[in-house]
């Protein structure tokens, strides 16, 4: 339900919006509906930030997560 | 008065009212190094790239144009040399007010998107001349553009410190403030894993790969 929610809200169109947030709405509240659009307002933010910047990511994070990123194939998507 | 979301679904917390309201002031007045006027420019010619329509007339720079377009609505195809060479034309500094003029108005667009609520019409420029205001403990670093510090998603605007700040205050209400970040097991509307999974779903869509 909330990545219906994200999807909708990105990529969809007025109907599908209207629905995931309603869906949102039964199942979370109106607390949880309001916190769901921040975070995808705020990383709406953050994307854009990091791709115009250049942000790097964190050799700890690189070290961390080496080993499954070899065993998801998430490497190949190392486009810088 | 802007940002009442009379018409939401749902009670809007006043934090966020406030935070939006803060922001559009912002917006109108003169920045780090573009003046009220120029600000709304690039906040308009970033909306009209994503959301379609007719550009406004501006005295923008095309070079400006096109950063306010490309890092409104098409960020993930942003490199390294593109920046340069936007950088080449305007200066880092130029570039990197854009940056956060953009990423934050995207940031309330899609908050109205989210919940159904039309876009507020952006604000009336006031006079005043930009500060100028240099930052010199910026460096040049593992990221594309210079700032204070190692590289850090945190920092990416603190070469003009006034959009560093408007980050940080847009980040808190809207996700968790940056200090909040450690705590894994905090509830509100959501839990602390349901707003990393709508976290990494959008980051996903986006196909923002850091």
């Amino acid at each position: 339900m909330l990545l219906d929610f994200v999807d909708a809200v990105l990529t969809g169109d007025d109907w599908q919006r209207r629905e995931a947030r309603t869906a949102v709405l039964d199942t979370l509240g109106p607390t949880g509906l309001v916190d769901a659009a921040g975070v995808v307002a705020n990383f709406e933010m953050m994307n854009r930030i990091a791709d115009a910047t250049g942000m790097p990511v964190g050799k700890g994070t690189l070290r961390r997560t080496a080993d499954w990123r070899a065993r998801l194939g998430l490497d190949r998507f190392n486009h810088l | 008065m802007p940002f009442d979301f009379a018409s939401a679904p749902v009670e809007v917390r006043t934090d966020i009212r406030r935070l939006f309201r803060r922001e559009w002031d912002r917006l109108s007045l003169a920045g780090t190094w573009w003046s009220g006027r120029e600000r709304v420019d690039i906040a308009g010619a970033a909306r009209t790239a994503r959301f379609g329509g007719e550009r406004s007339p501006s005295a923008l720079s095309s070079v400006a144009m096109e950063a306010a377009e490309t890092t409104s609505a098409r960020p993930a195809s942003i490199r390294k040399e593109w920046v340069e060479r936007v950088a080449e034309e305007i200066g880092f500094p130029r570039y990197v007010e854009i940056v956060g003029i953009t990423s934050r108005l995207a940031a309330i667009d899609t908050f109205h998107q989210a919940l159904g609520v039309e876009l507020e019409q952006l604000p009336d420029p006031e006079p005043g001349k930009p500060s100028h205001s240099q930052e010199p403990q910026a460096r040049a670093g593992a990221a594309w553009v210079p700032m204070v510090g190692g590289a850090s998603i945190t920092q990416a605007l603190s070469l003009v410190d006034a959009e560093a700040t408007a980050q940080e205050d847009m980040h808190g209400p809207l996700y968790l403030t940056y200090e909040g970040m450690a705590e894994l097991d905090y509830v509100g509307g959501l839990s602390r894993a349901q707003m990393e999974l709508v976290a990494a779903r959008t980051s996903a869509i986006n196909e923002c790969f850091y």
